[in-house]
């Protein structure tokens, strides 16, 4: 097959075929009333894309296939273009702009061999979209030409000439035994979700498996009424993920004035509830259960690095001295190895670089090295080349459990107990002194009262003072840390609070050893731990 | 002396190129000789009439079309020798006298058909059928695809922010990329703007006209982005 050239007429009007935007702007008229608006076409009225909507266009379509690429690589560039989670305030047009118009450029550009999904939390959801885009296709003068054969029983689905199918994907979250079954049939190269909020974790994993082999690429829109743990909220807390992250308030829409302001000042009790919060401000609304602030500890991250990290393994110990390239900083006031043990889980070791500078205090969290099923005594012997490596000042163990207190007692064969720091969060630990009224000590027997805290909650409360608002802290960018300080919940049953976590939690226990550290050694200067190559039991050190 | 100075020594002698520097003239030459290479084809059995309207009929469906697969390059080859064998029964046909013989009209219909055979074949009449949308758009899309990957330098737009390259299905050749400081993140939001708010010479109303947004987001960035950053940078 031998195909004509292009001539220059054609190349002109390439610029405005494959640009979404012109293209939006093109085929709609400029007054979109509802979403039935869009079946007209007038050649003189063009719809007008406004500057807050312009995140909301998929731009995959202007991409052509790199020849030099293969085809899963092409298709993660799609991916790239193509993907948006959109989680905004209401009436600024997520779904029209983000679902509708992209699901009908979409038809234009993937007309063969394509499957798309559309999903939505129930029936009447899914058939909000699909009935409008499905009278596009039948009314609208240029989309007619797709010729978008519909039927809607016993599930959407519009067939098109060329093999181009949309399936409309009802979750049916409030059925007993058929929670997203109907993504089981489904194999999408992209997949729309209306109302994402809605969506379970008993949804994700049925559709997770619903994706074409080079995966799909993926535009969900919804409010943020969702909590950090839940499938949306994931996607939303994600860092990985935050360049394809559209959040943007109510407000920002030039229809919003004094009289919709009242109106929903009105219709949610005020500014400071959690429904106008939501609804308006596109707010993520940490409920009481999420134990940080991550926007304030996200302040003490440089973007600009990466952390170091190292895995330790069954498989690679041999060789573990040639794959754990660290040194002491030549900038470094103290080093502080934290570590929480595991055995069958992973063990997680953050280092930490104390810097003065002016009498001010920052620390820089510097490598985290990540040791998996390794026994107590393996672990030792790693414990002890970081140590030694580093110049360590203080190494603090979880030792909480056995195997921590096993290497703790190890480890102390070979250093003073001075470096080492033992941090058992079942206990307590002294955090001031009994003060009357006057704020005077309280003495008993000539003695001061200590006043006692337990260990797990005094560590959380020097974590949330370290980490706080970038004046203490750097940490590199670190997904694993971000991802496990973001899932720790915490709730009060009876006069204890009960931490618990979504996701693993060893990384935050390393640091929650390190907060421990710190604040039991914070004036004291003790010598870093020196190499002792003699044996156990003729010289400890 | 090589052929590329031969073709220098040849084009310098024509009028067109009396202004055209050394270095100008090189590149006419290579791209004249390569021209040349892909038009040259050899003719078996023809006239040296015939080879020369061979020659021109190929060089014009060359110039035409766009032919990547070499089978194609020899299907077309086999149409245009038809085409030349179809003139010559024809001239035959016409010097005669009388009622032409049944084997050259039977000859002249079996060339007819395999010309159009291998038309259809390769794809001549595709884009003339304006009666299905789907033909003429994925002809047109091929099109564009093949543009671009011949047409690499045109096409290729290198992101200002990241620095990678993305192959686009038009030509951005003249087109100018530039940091979009209309958005912080994905909100609407523009330094000088909210600076020119503080010294007082726009209201938060004009900002707003001018960002397509509401004055109650105006008056929300000012006091939540500019006002925090401001103090921020002071600390």
């Amino acid at each position: 097959m031998i195909l004509e050239k292009i001539n220059e007429e054609e190349l002109k009007l390439s610029r405005i075929l494959f640009n979404p935007k012109a293209m939006l702007e093109c085929l709609f008229v400029n007054k979109i009333a509802n979403f039935d608006t869009l079946q007209q076409f007038k050649d003189n009225k063009f719809f007008k894309v406004r500057l807050y909507q312009i995140p909301f266009i998929s731009y995959e379509y202007m991409l052509a296939n790199n020849p030099k690429l293969s085809d899963s690589e092409n298709f993660e560039l799609r991916k790239g273009a193509g993907t948006g989670y959109y989680y905004c305030g209401r009436k600024i047009g997520k779904s029209l702009v983000a679902l509708l118009m992209d699901l009908l450029l979409d038809t234009i550009y993937n007309f063969e061999d394509y499957v798309t999904a559309f999903s939505s939390f129930d029936e009447v959801h899914v058939q909000h979209i699909l009935e409008p885009y499905i009278k596009t296709l039948e009314n609208h003068p240029f989309f007619k030409l797709f010729k978008g054969h519909a039927t809607r029983h016993p599930t959407y689905k519009i067939t098109f000439p060329k093999g181009r199918t949309v399936e409309g994907i009802n979750m049916n979250i409030n059925s007993k035994n058929k929670i997203g079954a109907q993504w089981e049939r489904v194999h999408a190269s992209k997949i729309y979700i209306d109302e994402h909020q809605y969506e379970t974790d008993e949804v994700i994993y049925k559709r997770s498996q619903a994706t074409s082999e080079d995966g799909a690429i993926e535009r969900f829109a919804g409010i943020t009424s969702f909590k950090s743990h839940s499938p949306a909220g994931k996607l939303f807390t994600n860092l990985t993920l935050k360049n394809w992250l559209t959040n943007i308030p109510r407000t920002i829409s030039i229809s919003w004035n004094k009289i919709s302001k009242a109106k929903a000042l009105e219709d949610y009790d005020g500014k400071e509830t959690l429904a106008y919060k939501i609804h308006v401000l596109a707010q993520l609304c940490e409920d009481a259960e999420g134990l940080y602030n991550m926007e304030r500890i996200r302040k003490s991250y440089n973007k600009r690095k990466h952390i170091k990290h190292f895995e330790i393994t069954d498989k690679n110990l041999d060789r573990f001295k040639e794959l754990l390239i660290v040194e002491r900083p030549v900038n470094s006031d103290r080093i502080w190895i934290a570590g929480d043990f595991g055995e069958t889980a992973p063990t997680e070791i953050a280092i930490i670089n104390e810097i003065k500078s002016n009498y001010k205090v920052f620390f820089k969290y510097i490598y985290n090295i990540t040791l998996h099923h390794l026994v107590p005594d393996e672990q030792t012997e790693v414990f002890k080349y970081i140590a030694e490596k580093v110049q360590a000042n203080f190494i603090g163990l979880d030792c909480t459990e056995q195997g921590g207190r096993q290497i703790y007692r190890d480890l102390s064969k070979f250093y003073t107990k001075e470096n080492l720091v033992w941090v058992g969060f079942g206990e307590k630990t002294p955090v001031g002194f009994e003060k009357d009224e006057k704020g005077e000590i309280i003495y008993e027997k000539q003695i001061p009262l200590i006043q006692q805290e337990y260990v797990i909650d005094w560590s959380v409360r020097r974590l949330k003072h370290l980490l706080y608002d970038g004046d203490k802290f750097e940490i590199p960018l670190d997904f694993k840390f971000d991802k496990q300080f973001a899932a720790m919940v915490s709730v009060k049953s009876a006069n204890r609070t009960v931490y618990g976590c979504k996701e693993q939690d060893h990384l935050h226990a390393a640091f929650q050893v390190f907060s421990i550290m710190q604040w039991q050694n914070e004036f004291n200067a003790i010598k870093p731990v020196q190499k002792a190559d003699w044996g156990i039991g003729t010289f400890a050190k | 002396m090589t052929q590329l100075d031969k073709k220098i020594n040849q084009l310098k002698k024509l009028i067109q190129y009396k202004n055209y520097s050394d270095a100008e003239l090189a590149d006419v030459a290579k791209a004249s000789l390569e021209r040349e290479k892909s038009f040259k084809t050899e003719w078996v059995g023809f006239k040296s009439e015939e080879t020369r309207k061979a020659n021109e009929l190929l060089r014009t469906y060359i110039e035409k079309y766009s032919i990547t697969k070499f089978s194609d390059r020899e299907d077309l080859k086999t149409l245009v020798e038809n085409e030349i064998l179809k003139q010559r029964i024809q001239k035959e046909l016409h010097d005669q006298k009388g009622i032409p013989p049944k084997y050259a009209i039977d000859s002249l219909n079996t060339l007819q058909n395999q010309i159009l055979n291998l038309k259809e074949k390769l794809g001549v009449f595709a884009g003339k059928d304006k009666s299905d949308f789907y033909i003429f758009w994925e002809r047109y899309k091929n099109k564009m695809q093949l543009y671009a990957e011949t047409h690499e330098a045109e096409c290729t737009f290198k992101c200002p922010s990241c620095g990678k390259y993305a192959l686009l299905l038009f030509k951005v050749d003249d087109y100018n990329t530039f940091n979009f400081n209309l958005l912080r993140g994905t909100f609407i939001y523009n330094k000088e703007l909210m600076e020119e708010i503080e010294k007082g010479t726009l209201t938060e109303t004009r900002v707003a006209k001018i960002l397509g947004c509401s004055v109650d987001y105006i008056t929300g960035c000012y006091n939540e982005i500019y006002l925090k950053d401001k103090s921020q940078d002071n600390r």
